[in-house]
């Protein structure tokens, strides 16, 4: 189909947006599959011509995002996740069933064309594993028999409600939304639910409050980011208030800026997306009186295998965030923010975008706010599937229109981050901690965790346990006692291995549970609190298989730019998929060890580092299953049927 | 307290310098300078691929990890800047950076084919050579290699096969760092990122073939070369390209008596290290074609003669006309063009002499005898680079001098504004990211005489530079306008001829009214002093006739017989002026090496030296000498100018050196005029022509030119043969998809572009496939056309 002249004024009006109209590319290209659902020649040549850059920029950049699609979808995109945690607790399963029911493979259409069948990287919803998408809407804890369920219903016409979303559209609708996402849905359907609630419903019973006195508070949880969310409406601006919600912008909107940043230094808020960087000491490396525009700039990519506390965050307590926003904005002098959300989360999406005008209905953004003289505008900006956009710098990239690669550093984004501007890039949870300490107090966060860790954790917890789900509490808590609260492993079983905070930390074992979930405890045993968002498996688990599962992930998302993570993920994953099936050999033990320490420390970004990293940690602990992998399957070594979390594993 | 000086008027900043340690040997280098540079400065190779000296650090192959004190991890020494005191250890001293190294180079080799012997990169290949250097013997990958389908055409004239590629991006970064040309790219990400283009959109840019030679792995081949020979097998020769001005010192390999391929050769003054896919393609006009023995008329008829045979016969044939011509194109060396300038003012006792087979002009000729011949090196590559402010006038740099564009380009990237006064805003224009200053042709010299202040301003700044391409011949009043604009803000002005020769073909005198060195054949000093270097009394005083004149008297009789050397019928803007001529002309001496209508009219024609088969100079643009030798040594065909000393031995005069360094002892001891100059032209500025559509055009860096000929996958990158028009101009047409162009002479149909463009303007290509506008239009520039809608 060509491009109207109607779509092309959306275009033209959607680089409008923008300080630099190429930022709005990948909108623009969410665009087109919202039109024709795929990403077409014509749809290329409408992007290029209203942006004046060529068709070739335009297919780079279309063909590095796995959202775009160069088929058509058909009417409903049906995305399971297969990476480990998913796809070990029965995403397989899951997978093997739609893909019988659809008679088609992964990203291919049904042979009716009506369906599109994906497996998909992690969904930022591990602790509701097995996760399925249709229209990249949550279809949470789903068994192949409720997905062929899924299926079947949409196959004969009838109405789906996503887990945590509206009705489900069509793949076309959704892709609108990611352009619009103030579609009218965002008051549909409960986008929080139990899972979400657990540990906040745990500390309400248990009568665990938010700390008080002096003490350093390293056990019991603490709800903060989470203490409101099961208020229905908290993510309206009303429920917000209710709450106490924007006080602290009032507050700091009368202070110095540098007064906020010297807070929030004082603070000692340490960054929650995964490296741990003080934020106040990031916020004060922005040069001041240079005459550039300033940005701010959230990381809400949240794609890092076993994190989800940021999607969350969003989908409960969007405010939080928009608050955050908008003093961390007025701290460094930024009069432009953007909110780069990845796009496979249309609700997360929607949730967002509606507490960006609800804020800027009630004034708290747009010009010479509260007569301050601080004048600020919010964008929220969806991507198109690149777990690299998570790298800071990469996601600038993105954000600008071009392929998630990250760039070369220095300059940092301090000084030359967005549009060579000095840009601040900071994490969803990091940001939603703003308002709080803002309002509360240094000594008041300071009183939760340690010194070097100060403050509290939206900590996921997913995996084999009874109770997955979000818990916030103290840094310094020990696994032990989160597991504790999410019901320990499930019928009674051991932790096999677990990891602190996403697939690119090195795991543990049962003999780290007693260490505290802080950066500097977790860097003494050798491995990082990360994105702090523990999945947990038991003794049913392949490690073999697991680690194979995070490879095939990394290869995945490798973005191509350096040599050694683009072509070691490639060789590395070959390997062990050898060793998955019984063929590895013991000199591959070892020169696995060597190639993962020729990716580590040799790549461009930490993504390659990244990748290097679950392999030498298995081996660590689980040296004989390697071994025994020479010779014996993954799935002859541990049934995969026993690690599924569904009842009806058991009958396959 | 510290006595600062004042004086200093010295803008350059000094650089910082910092002392660095590389292996153990220090080096003092400019603070900012890459390890990799600082490590070449001592000799020290690091292995790389992704870097390249003209491109931006990318730092993505990661082959020159090296090993810094107190850093770490090992970091990439093309990104990484030295500082003062770094101690850095390279492969030869740190085991840590030839582990990486090996490391790195054992996973780009996972996927890559190591199909060497077929490859026609085998043997001048980075990839190749640094495996041996910093690679392990053994791989350890047993696992599948990717596979692509090989090769795609990203152009016609570029392949790619992808399995070769390492992801360097040194070909993308060229075609959007220094080409802008961003129409090839890396496509999809991780282990399948490929270079590609967009699906129906090929990599047709001018400079393409640099791309291939960049290419650090076989993966870009060009469709002209692939597989044609073995670089081993080749002998290198370096040359000085003939196409056009932009003077690019080119390397020539060639096997067995044959040119095989062309290369962009390093001149950082010049070319840098690129050139246009003309130079680098266009040479089998070389061996086509050629005229390969004397032939002489007789009954009608040409007949192979022998060279006494053909010698004597023109002799007397040019002994029996009473008056005399000389038409040089402009593609001689300067060493030819001397001895056309000695031979006609000596032997044919004449100044009836013209380089400018073209549209040309009185005024022009004023224009180049009083400004430009002779004149010292002023405006250089390397102070575009630097001007504030540079503004184009009949002058489309990308078609017209290619490596101009360019250095233009570059230039604006770093902060040089540039105007272009004409009616369209090209892509070059637009890739400079250029200022159209709209003018109807025509009305040029009204609009140069009516600049806004800040264009003013600019041109006022020191450096500011005006270039005048050889289309300001058709812009009555230009010459004269852009001397006065120069007067009046200070500005360089710099003439810009399109073919190779032309320059050099001033400098040696090859034009009515000029000697050699930019001598007025009107001043008694300057003759005399020309005529008693040559040995003769007396040399013709008055200004002899040039251009359109010199045709029409040809054509009228008042001129008997003509010498014509490297033209072209087709390129005279009145072709029906221009055959007539040289029918009528009584005699006709051609010096050709083509066969061409010239040589089916001619009397005698003899056959002479392509510059493979002698030595010579180019000046460029700049007046920069290009000098070239011989590249086949054992070529027995003759120059120009030792064929016009034959000629003039027939005729028993003698008119000095022939060869070529005989020539430039000549012309070395003629020097440069350092009197009076000629008079500056005071042309009225013209008026626009009166009509609903006027053309404008220019010739396409690639299109119908003749040395172009034998290069199907060159001519098909051409850029499209449009009509470019203004969306109102457009939205008055009947049918605004393709149009039809109608001049005297007849129409041309061409599809309709709607650019950047002057009301009332059609914009079309002066000789390209489907639209020759003198030939089947029958305008020129500035002239009106019919324009209707057409299917």
């Amino acid at each position: 189909m060509t491009i109207s002249e109607a779509t092309r004024d959306q275009m033209r009006e959607l680089a409008a947006r923008y300080p630099k109209s190429r930022s709005a590319l990948l909108p623009m290209l969410h665009l087109v599959q919202s039109v024709d659902d795929e990403v077409t020649t014509d749809g290329i040549n409408a992007c290029a011509e209203v942006l004046g850059i060529t068709s070739a920029e335009v297919t780079a950049v279309a063909s590095f995002y796995t959202m775009y699609k160069r088929k058509p979808v058909g009417k409903h995109h049906i995305g399971v996740c297969t990476n480990t945690l998913c796809g070990l607790l029965g995403g397989d399963a899951v997978f093997a069933a739609l893909s019988e029911r659809l008679g088609t493979g992964h990203n291919e259409p049904s042979p009716d064309g009506d369906f599109w069948l994906e497996h998909i990287e992690c969904q930022a919803a591990c602790t509701h594993a097995p996760v399925m998408t249709v229209d990249w809407e949550y279809m949470d804890d789903v068994t192949p028999a409720s997905a062929v369920e899924v299926v079947d219903r949409l196959a004969r016409g009838e109405q789906v409600a996503s887990t945590r979303g509206p009705v489900i559209r069509d793949f076309k609708s959704t892709e609108h939304t990611l352009v619009y996402p103030l579609d009218g849905l965002v008051n549909e359907g409960e986008a929080v639910d139990a899972k979400m609630l657990a540990g906040l419903r745990l500390a309400n019973e248990r009568g665990f409050g938010t700390g008080g006195g002096g003490l350093m508070i390293t056990s019991g949880l603490t709800p903060i980011i989470t203490e409101h969310w099961d208020k229905a409406d908290l993510y309206t601006i009303d429920g917000y208030r209710r709450v106490g919600g924007y006080q602290a912008l009032t507050a700091a909107l009368k202070m110095d800026p540098d007064a906020i940043i010297g807070q929030v230094k004082d603070s000692g808020l340490r960054g929650r997306g995964g490296a741990g960087f003080p934020t106040g000491m990031k916020w004060g490396f922005v040069p001041q009186n240079d005459g550039k525009p300033h940005y701010l700039v959230v990381n809400a990519d949240e794609s890092e295998p076993g994190a989800c506390k940021d999607i969350p965050i969003m989908l409960a307590n969007p405010h939080a965030l928009v608050e955050g926003v908008i003093i961390a904005s007025y701290a460094i002098r930024a009069s432009h923010a953007f909110i780069y959300i990845r796009g496979e989360v249309p609700h997360a999406i929607r949730k967002v975008a509606n507490a960006v005008e609800q804020a800027r209905a009630a004034g708290f953004i747009g010009e010479n706010i509260f007569g301050s003289g601080f004048s600020l505008d919010v964008v929220v900006h969806s991507g198109a599937g690149a777990y690299i956009c998570g790298e800071e710098t990469a996601l600038l990239d993105s954000l600008e229109g071009y392929r998630g690669q990250p760039r070369l550093k220095p300059p940092f984004p301090a000084v030359s981050g967005l549009y060579a501007s000095p840009t601040v890039i900071n994490n969803v949870e990091t940001i939603a901690n703003i308002p709080y300490i803002m309002d509360r107090g240094v000594a008041w966060f300071r009183q939760f965790g340690t010194e070097k860790s100060p403050g509290f954790k939206v900590f996921s917890i997913s995996g084999h346990v009874v109770r997955p789900g979000i818990y916030e509490a103290p840094l310094g808590i020990t696994m032990r006692e989160l597991l504790d609260y999410a019901g320990g492993i499930r019928g009674g079983g051991r932790v096999k291995f677990w990891l602190p905070g996403g697939s690119s930390v090195p795991m543990l074992t049962a003999e780290h549970l007693d260490t505290p979930m802080t950066y500097e405890d977790m860097a003494a045993v050798g491995t990082m609190l990360g994105t702090g968002t523990p999945m947990l498996f038991d003794e049913t688990v392949s490690v073999v298989k697991a680690v194979t599962r995070w490879l095939e992930f990394y290869k995945h998302e490798s973005c191509g730019k350096c040599t050694p993570c683009r072509e070691g993920t490639y060789w590395i994953t070959g390997v062990l998929e050898k060793f998955e099936h019984g063929h590895g050999s013991a000199a591959e033990v070892d020169t696995l060890v060597n190639l993962c320490s020729q990716i580590a420390g040799q790549s461009f970004c930490a993504l390659g580092d990244a990748a290097a990293t679950p392999y030498p940690a298995a081996l660590k602990y689980f040296r004989h299953e390697f071994e025994a992998a020479m010779t014996t399957s993954a799935d002859e070594q541990f049934n995969p049927v026993a690690s599924y979390v569904f009842a009806e594993a058991a009958t396959r | 307290m510290t006595i600062t000086s004042n004086a200093s008027s010295d803008l350059t900043p000094q650089a910082q310098m910092v002392t660095v340690v590389v292996d153990g040997v220090a080096i003092e280098i400019p603070a900012g300078t890459l390890v990799i540079r600082a490590a070449e400065l001592l000799g020290i190779e690091i292995p790389r691929f992704c870097d390249h000296p003209l491109l931006e650090p990318v730092a993505a192959c990661r082959m020159c990890l090296v090993d810094i004190e107190g850093v770490p991890k090992p970091q990439p020494a093309c990104a990484q800047v030295v500082s003062d005191g770094m101690q850095v250890r390279t492969q030869l001293t740190s085991p840590i950076a030839r582990e990486a190294q090996e490391g790195v180079m054992e996973f780009l080799l996972l996927n890559h084919p190591l199909d060497c012997p077929v490859c026609d990169k085998g043997g001048e290949c980075p990839l190749q050579n640094q495996a041996m250097s910093a690679g392990r013997p053994e791989s350890r990958f047993e696992e599948v290699k990717r596979i692509f389908p090989k090769p795609i055409n990203v152009s016609a004239q570029i392949l790619l096969d992808r399995e070769r590629c390492v992801s360097c991006a040194r070909c993308t970064r060229f075609a959007e760092q220094i080409a802008g040309d961003p129409m090839l790219e890396l496509l999809e990400r991780g282990s399948m990122q490929q270079v590609g283009t967009a699906a129906d959109q090929p990599f047709d840019s001018y400079f393409s073939g640099n791309t291939v030679q960049i290419c650090p792995v076989g993966a870009l081949t060009s469709a002209a070369y692939r597989f044609r020979s073995r670089p081993f097998d080749l002998v290198s020769v370096p040359t000085t390209c003939e196409h056009c001005a932009s003077g690019c010192s080119l390397r020539t390999d060639h096997r067995r008596g044959t040119v095989t391929r062309r290369l962009a050769w390093d001149e950082p003054a010049v070319n840098e290290e690129w050139n246009c896919d003309k130079g680098r393609f266009a040479f089998t006009y070389l061996e086509q074609g050629r005229v390969a023995t004397p032939l002489i008329r007789e009954d009608g008829e040409l007949r192979v003669a022998s060279w006494p045979e053909a010698l004597d016969f023109a002799a007397r044939g040019l002994a029996a006309a009473k008056s005399h011509g000389v038409l040089v194109g402009g593609r001689s060396t300067i060493e030819d063009s001397y001895a056309y300038a000695r031979f006609a003012r000596v032997a044919l006792k004449t100044d009836n002499i013209d380089f400018r087979v073209r549209d040309s002009s009185d005024e022009e000729a004023q224009f180049l005898r009083s400004s430009v011949a002779g004149t010292a090196v002023r405006t250089t590559y390397e102070s575009l680079e630097k001007a504030p402010a540079v503004l184009l006038i009949a002058f489309e740099p990308e078609d017209e001098s290619p490596i101009v564009f360019l250095r233009l380009r570059k230039a604006a990237r770093g902060g040089t504004r540039i105007y272009s006064l004409g009616a369209v805003a090209t892509r070059g224009l637009t890739k400079m990211a250029g200022t159209l200053i709209p003018a109807k042709p025509g009305a040029e010299a009204s609009v140069l005489a009516g600049l806004t202040d800040q264009v003013r301003a600019d041109l006022s700044a020191p450096g500011a530079v005006i270039m005048v391409g050889e289309r300001i011949a058709g812009v009555e009043g230009g010459a004269t306008a852009v001397l006065e604009l120069a007067r009046a803000t200070g500005a360089a002005v710099t003439w810009v001829p399109r073919r190779a020769g032309e320059r050099g073909a001033l400098d040696a005198g090859a034009l009515a009214g000029l000697l050699p060195g930019g001598r007025p054949l009107t001043d008694e000093d300057a003759r005399g002093a020309v005529a008693a270097a040559w040995g003769v009394d007396s040399l013709p005083a008055t200004v002899g006739l040039a251009g359109a004149p010199m045709l029409q008297a040809i054509k009228d009789g008042g001129i008997g017989a003509v010498i014509t050397a490297g033209v072209e019928l087709a390129d005279f803007p009145d072709q029906a002026l221009g055959r007539a001529a040289i029918e009528a002309a009584a005699f006709v001496v051609a010096l050709e090496n083509h066969h061409s209508a010239i040589t089916d009219l001619a009397d005698v024609v003899f056959p002479v030296a392509v510059v493979t088969e002698k030595s010579g100079t180019f000046m460029n643009w700049e007046g920069r000498p290009r000098p070239f030798t011989q590249t086949f040594k054992d070529a027995l065909v003759m120059s120009d100018a030792v064929v016009l000393g034959m000629l003039a031995s027939a005729m028993n005069v003698a008119i000095g050196a022939s060869d070529v360094a005989g020539i430039r002892q000549e012309l070395g001891a003629l020097g440069t005029w350092t009197g009076a100059r000629a008079e500056q032209p005071t042309t009225p500025a013209g008026q626009v022509v009166d009509a609903a559509y006027l053309v404008s055009t220019w010739r396409a860096l690639i299109d119908n030119g003749v040395m172009q000929e034998g290069e199907p996958y060159l001519a098909a990158t051409a850029h499209a043969v449009v009509a470019m028009v203004s969306a109102a101009t457009a939205g008055a047409l009947f049918n605004p998809v393709n149009v039809t162009v109608t001049g005297p002479l007849g129409s041309v149909t061409v599809p309709l572009q709607i650019g950047d463009v002057v009301d009332g303007i059609v914009c079309l290509p002066l000789n390209s496939p489907g639209c020759a506008i003198y030939r089947d239009l029958g305008v020129r520039a500035g002239q009106a056309v019919a324009i209707g809608g057409a299917v």
